[in-house]
């Protein structure tokens, strides 16, 4: 297929993000790994290291993560066109599917059945983190220091529940602090 | 109209003010709910439950979740939109700017200790998801089969949501 990574269609913008948005049940980081796989990976939009940029800033600002990450790689593409095609793809799933289970699904949902489906579903998305997270590290995790820094910004959360916001600026200042100097000797 | 005006500006203030996505946009959420009378207690329980297990962003489906209990689906499509604008506004007026001095080396070095960072994050989500979904050995034989499977072979994600939702109803 004659798709041009530097210009993708908005079009194409739009149905990227609704397959990520309509295959990932619980948001935010959720939605990583399956971006991932469709922006960096199928499409080659963007680079492992921009993906997790992105992600830094979608998350830097206030609202939706998965939605502010995906405005900036549409606008960073497409300029406001791009962004909006991008988000409103992103926004199309849970309207369309709420709706219909807010109108006709709701009895359902505690059924056993579904309950079981969602179950598997939980595990698989363990492992699709787990399994990004082991690629990506590569390139991103490529020092003791920087080491460091991923495991101390997991335990902030896991351990001492520090808000996300305040763990992001943490890593910004001490990347700044960290790793200027070294750029400039190289 | 008053409805809707009503839950945009709710739902702006949630977007503008939730840092850190979905399970932040709950709380304040919750706020605004017991504040407007809105639900009550257990049918919130019910909306987060379903904003959990469907497909999307989690503040996106509370969104159009609420949005459509008080105002069909006008008020759906208006209280989605309403969360979602301020933080689509500020990353524009961000981009704008951002990728002009992204190659810079103090940017870099920002964002060489954002990268481990947000790895560090999402590492933390799996931790808690994964607090809720290891409850036996069919759990985890799921995910060590899902990880098996993203190591040998180029499958798409979506096969594996679906193939693990087919297991679980088999197997749990």
């Amino acid at each position: 297929m004659a798709e041009n990574p530097e210009r993708p269609t908005l079009l194409e913008l739009f149905f990227v993000f609704m397959r990520v948005s309509a295959f990932t049940i619980g948001g935010g980081f959720v939605m990583f790994p399956l971006m991932k796989r469709e922006v960096v990976d199928d499409k080659e939009w963007i680079s492992d290291e921009e993906m997790v940029d992105y992600y830094a800033l979608g998350q830097s600002v206030p609202g939706v993560i998965a939605m502010n990450t995906a405005t900036l790689i549409g606008y960073r593409k497409r300029g406001v066109p791009g962004a909006l095609a991008a988000a409103i793809g992103m926004a199309a799933p849970s309207v369309v599917v709420i709706l219909l289970v807010a109108a006709f699904l709701a009895p359902y949902f505690d059924s056993p059945l579904v309950q079981k489906a969602f179950s598997g579903i939980r595990a698989a998305v363990v492992a699709l983190i787990v399994m990004a997270l082991y690629k990506m590290a590569g390139t991103s995790v490529n020092s003791v220091m920087r080491l460091a820094l991923g495991v101390g910004a997991f335990l902030s959360i896991v351990a001492l529940q520090i808000h996300p916001v305040l763990v992001i600026a943490a890593g910004g200042i001490l990347g700044l602090t960290l790793f200027q100097k070294k750029e400039k000797e190289l | 109209m008053t409805a809707l005006l009503s839950l945009f500006t709710s739902f702006f203030f949630i977007g503008l003010f939730a840092f850190g996505g979905g399970y932040a946009v709950l709380s304040f959420l919750q706020h605004e709910v017991v504040r407007k009378g809105w639900l009550e207690t257990e049918h919130f329980a019910d909306m987060i439950a379903v904003a959990q297990s469907t497909p999307g962003p989690i503040a996106m489906n509370l969104a159009t979740f609420v949005g459509y209990q008080q105002a069909g689906v006008g008020g759906a499509l208006t209280a989605t939109l309403a969360v979602a604008l301020p933080g689509m506004l500020l990353m524009m007026l961000f981009a704008l700017f951002f990728f002009h001095f992204y190659e810079r080396p103090a940017v870099q070095a920002v964002f060489k200790g954002l990268r481990p960072s947000v790895l560090g994050l999402i590492a933390a989500a799996a931790w808690q998801i994964g607090r809720v979904a290891f409850v036996n050995w069919v759990s985890v034989s799921i995910a060590v089969v899902c990880c098996i499977i993203i190591a040998r072979w180029k499958v798409h994600p979506a096969f594996l949501v679906i193939g693990s939702a087919i297991a679980g109803m088999l197997f749990f």
